[in-house]
């Protein structure tokens, strides 16, 4: 049993990602003006691919609370600024969450926003938890999830051809997402919602028409909020989740495949056609790059453990497949402890890789190291692992491999232009 | 709207906890302990080690708060982090710094850290979100610390200056201190410290060597120079930084004025600046016979006032003809930045995008979140964007913006939208 505590995070950040793109929703933060700039610019990857036309992320405000309002208290403050956001902006609905100052203070959060809330006639909900305590990140995305699923859902007759996908942070660039909805699209099957994070209200409203959710993203502890929302979903629409290994490489991909086609019931000519059609586009890349990553050696290198726990069984699958050989791996213990998960929860998965210690000496010679972060000065054969967003599907495959080429690429230039040494008599015939 | 509960700040808009540990990072052997959550410590980590060259993780600690030391204090998570100090590191002035809830606890910091008996100076410091944003945190810290240690007398050196309001964590400082340090040694003027970056305890105690403190950005600087009047009687001059040739120009010569420098030294400065003038015209026309006049209708620029005033005068003295100049600040600026040609400018207090872009060719100087509300109002993504603070997640900045290459960059940047714009 896990002895971290699981009141870990940040409550505001669990709210952010529930509202995520919601198109309905504005966000308040009781909190000091920091707060709000650390919180949206928290999933700063977000703003990366803020190409037009894409869904902004749900705005954000903050009640500014400041020295002075530790002392008198900052409700009014927080009135005031509900007021101004329904004012000006006309959200169809406000999560309000509070910070640790709050909670310290002991504004009454709840009194003020049902206040306001029948003031004008809106619903406001507000998170019953304070920065990181009374429960944190995980409590915070709780709450949120279950005040709309209360709200917003109701139960219907199920009936059509459609699935609500539960767990998908952000869509752009999402390779689990992209993967589904190719795959869906195949088996003719559509995809209602993204829930939460893309669901207008009219959509929430409209959940009750599915046939089950699709729970995605649950390779990591970060998402088991998700989990946990998609089980309370399930139950007050009366729909199965259908819980499957995340399609991480090629064969999870393939079981992902038939289990998720199984479960939907998707006709078995139109499965097998799908299956056929996803191993080509595997083989396909690995036909490319087969060239270029065989017999290449290659180290895992921790240079501190991991924050949490990091599954990198489709690594092992990935070199196995291209014909890379896994020389070992090399983890540095420090004194850091993991943020989320005990030393054995995150030793445990890489003990689990079969594969043999080896000491630093031997990345140099290795082709590639696979690591964690992103280091300033990494040497070229450096190779940062997608282990928050790993690949997922075929383009997640693809990305990998063109990764590990590039790479290739950058030594083998830069190997060519070592020249030997010009010996006496060279030198002569130069001059 | 009031834009108060809603701003896309592009600032260092971290909260105090981070800038007041940027101030501590830039001191040498310097240790930090915060007392606060896992969260934030590990937000304001986040933003320090990008900012930062060399590792900070080491010299960081945190006492990682629970629910329960909200109740029972933090007295003992405290005692832990700070054993560890004494066991690993020799600091050379350890800070403890209390996160907002922390600070509302009222826990006898430095009482506490008596108990250990550091050789070091130990400088505690409530901080966080309450306290403000990242420059009130610098500002408090520099406050604190100079408060604490006292700097020893040494008779001031005419030509030496104190660079005063300056962080490693701000925008592109790292390219800019290489300029400033360019400038002054043009002008024969000696850097005795960077208050704010590559500081040490050593460099430090020969602050009241210098015969004035230069501040170059005041939302840092100009209250801690204030403070070094008012306790050491060091002079201080504060005036735009150094954007554009003129700008520099000026800059370095208000700072010979204020040292009492002889005429031909400024005479000197004043040719080597006339050369540079001259070669940058010679670029300039080569353009210019191609190209026609550099016009711009619509000039933007967002941030904090020192470089927006600071960018805005150079753009309008030297850089850029325009029709309009929008200037979107985010704070006051003090009275001496006052514009004597304000006219010239449409000021802002908050950033609205629904007031730019009326013109094709408009170009925007801003951090990247401004941008990315520009090119969502937009829906069009052109290369009419030069990021000058942060957040910065869509631009690569290798330049300077200060000094002479910076305004050759400048330049670059300006040319480049106005070619691209008569392609268009």
């Amino acid at each position: 049993m896990s002895t971290k505590s699981n009141c870990y995070g940040c409550s505001m950040t669990g709210i952010r990602r529930v509202a995520g793109f919601s198109p309905d929703c504005a966000i308040v933060l009781h909190s000091p003006k920091a707060c709000g700039q650390i919180i949206r610019e928290k999933d700063g990857y977000v703003m990366r691919r803020y190409t037009p036309g894409e869904s902004r992320p749900a705005p954000i405000f903050t009640s500014n609370i400041s020295g002075k309002d530790a002392i008198f208290g900052a409700q009014n403050q927080l009135e005031e600024c509900l007021v101004s956001v329904i004012q000006s902006c006309s959200p169809k609905y406000i999560f309000v969450g509070s910070s640790c100052v709050v909670g310290v203070i002991g504004d009454d959060v709840a009194a003020v926003c049902d206040k306001v809330s029948r003031q004008y006639g809106i619903p406001i909900f507000a998170i019953p938890c304070c920065g990181f305590m009374n429960g944190g990140y995980e409590a915070g995305m709780m709450a949120a999830g279950r005040f709309l699923i209360d709200a917003f859902v109701t139960s219907g007759k199920n009936q059509g051809n459609e699935v609500i996908l539960c767990g998908i942070l952000d869509k752009t660039n999402n390779y689990e997402y992209e993967f589904i909805c190719e795959i869906l699209s195949m088996w003719n099957i559509k995809i209602n919602a993204v829930f939460p994070g893309y669901t207008s209200v009219r959509q929430m409203e409209e959940l009750n028409k599915s046939r089950a959710i699709l729970l995605c993203g649950s390779y990591t502890k970060i998402a088991t909020p998700y989990c946990k929302i998609a089980e309370y979903l399930g139950q007050k629409l009366h729909i199965p989740v259908i819980t499957t290994p995340d399609p991480i490489g090629y064969q999870k991909s393939m079981d992902w495949l038939a289990k998720v086609g199984k479960q939907l019931n998707v006709e078995t000519g139109t499965l097998a056609s799908s299956v056929n059609k996803t191993k080509k586009e595997f083989n396909d890349i690995l036909e490319s790059y087969r060239t270029f990553l065989a017999n290449k050696t290659a180290v895992l290198y921790f240079p501190a453990l991991p924050k949490i726990p990091v599954y990198l069984d489709w690594l092992i699958e990935f070199a196995r497949l291209t014909g890379i050989i896994m020389k070992g791996i090399c983890v540095h213990v420090t004194e850091e402890t993991p943020t989320y998960a005990t030393v054995e929860e995150v030793t445990s998965p890489l003990l689990q890789l079969g594969l043999p210690l080896c000491d630093k000496n031997a990345l140099p010679d290795a082709d590639f190291v696979f690591t964690i972060g992103r280091k300033k000065n990494a040497p070229h054969n450096y190779i940062s692992l997608p282990y928050i967003h790993p690949p997922f599907g075929v383009r997640g495959f693809r990305d990998f491999a063109e990764l590990l080429f590039r790479c290739e690429r950058k030594q083998y230039h830069t190997k060519a232009l070592q020249f030997a040494p010009l010996t006496p008599g060279d030198r002569r015939e130069l001059l | 709207m009031n834009n108060k509960y809603m701003s896309v700040h592009c600032e260092n808009n971290h909260c105090a906890l981070t800038g007041a540990t940027s101030f501590f990072c830039a001191i040498k052997d310097a240790a930090v302990l915060i007392n606060g959550s896992r969260f934030c410590f590990k937000q304001m980590l986040h933003y320090l080690e990008k900012s930062f060259a060399e590792p900070v993780r080491p010299r960081l600690f945190c006492t990682e708060l629970q629910e329960e030391s909200i109740i029972f204090g933090t007295e003992n998570l405290l005692e832990r982090e700070l054993k560890k100090i004494k066991d690993r590191r020799n600091p050379s002035v350890l800070f403890i710094q209390n996160n907002c809830a922390a600070s509302l606890i009222g826990d006898d910091i430095a009482a506490i850290a008596q108990r250990f008996n550091f050789s070091c100076p130990v400088i505690v410091l409530d901080s966080g979100g309450l306290e403000g944003g990242f420059y009130e945190g610098w500002r408090q810290a520099a406050r604190a610390f100079f408060q604490a240690v006292p700097i020893n007398k040494t008779p001031p050196r005419q030509r030496y200056i104190n660079v005063v309001g300056v962080s490693d964590s701000l925008f592109n400082f790292t390219n800019d201190k290489k300029e400033i340090a360019a400038l002054l040694q043009a002008g024969g003027i000696h850097t005795v410290n960077f208050v704010g970056s590559a500081m040490t305890l050593d460099s430090l105690q020969q602050l009241r060597s210098a015969a004035l403190n230069v501040v170059i950005c005041p939302e840092l600087g100009k209250e801690l120079a204030e403070f070094l009047y008012e306790k050491y009687r060091i002079p201080y001059l504060l005036t735009l930084p150094p954007y554009g040739l003129e700008g520099s120009e000026r800059w370095l010569l208000q700072i010979m004025e204020a040292l009492h420098c002889s005429d031909p030294e400024k005479q000197s400065v004043c040719e080597f600046f006339a050369e540079q003038k001259k070669e940058i015209k010679t670029e300039t026309g080569k353009l210019r016979k191609i190209f026609g006049d550099l016009w711009i209708s619509e000039i933007n620029l967002a941030g904090s006032y020192s470089a927006v005033y600071g960018i805005g005068e150079a753009l309008r003295t030297e850089l850029a003809n325009y029709e309009t100049m929008n200037l979107f600040l985010y704070d006051d600026g003090p009275d001496y930045l006052f514009l004597a040609n304000t006219k010239q400018y449409q000021r802002h207090r908050n950033f609205d995008p629904q007031m730019i872009g009326k013109h094709k060719d408009w170009i925007l100087f801003s951090s990247s979140a401004e941008h990315a509300q520009m090119v969502q109002q937009t829906k069009q993504d052109k290369n009419n964007f030069c990021c000058i603070a942060y957040p910065c997640f869509d631009s690569a900045v290798f330049q300077p913006y200060m000094g002479i290459n910076g305004c050759r960059n400048l330049l670059r940047f300006l040319w480049q939208c106005y070619i691209d714009n008569l392609r268009n």
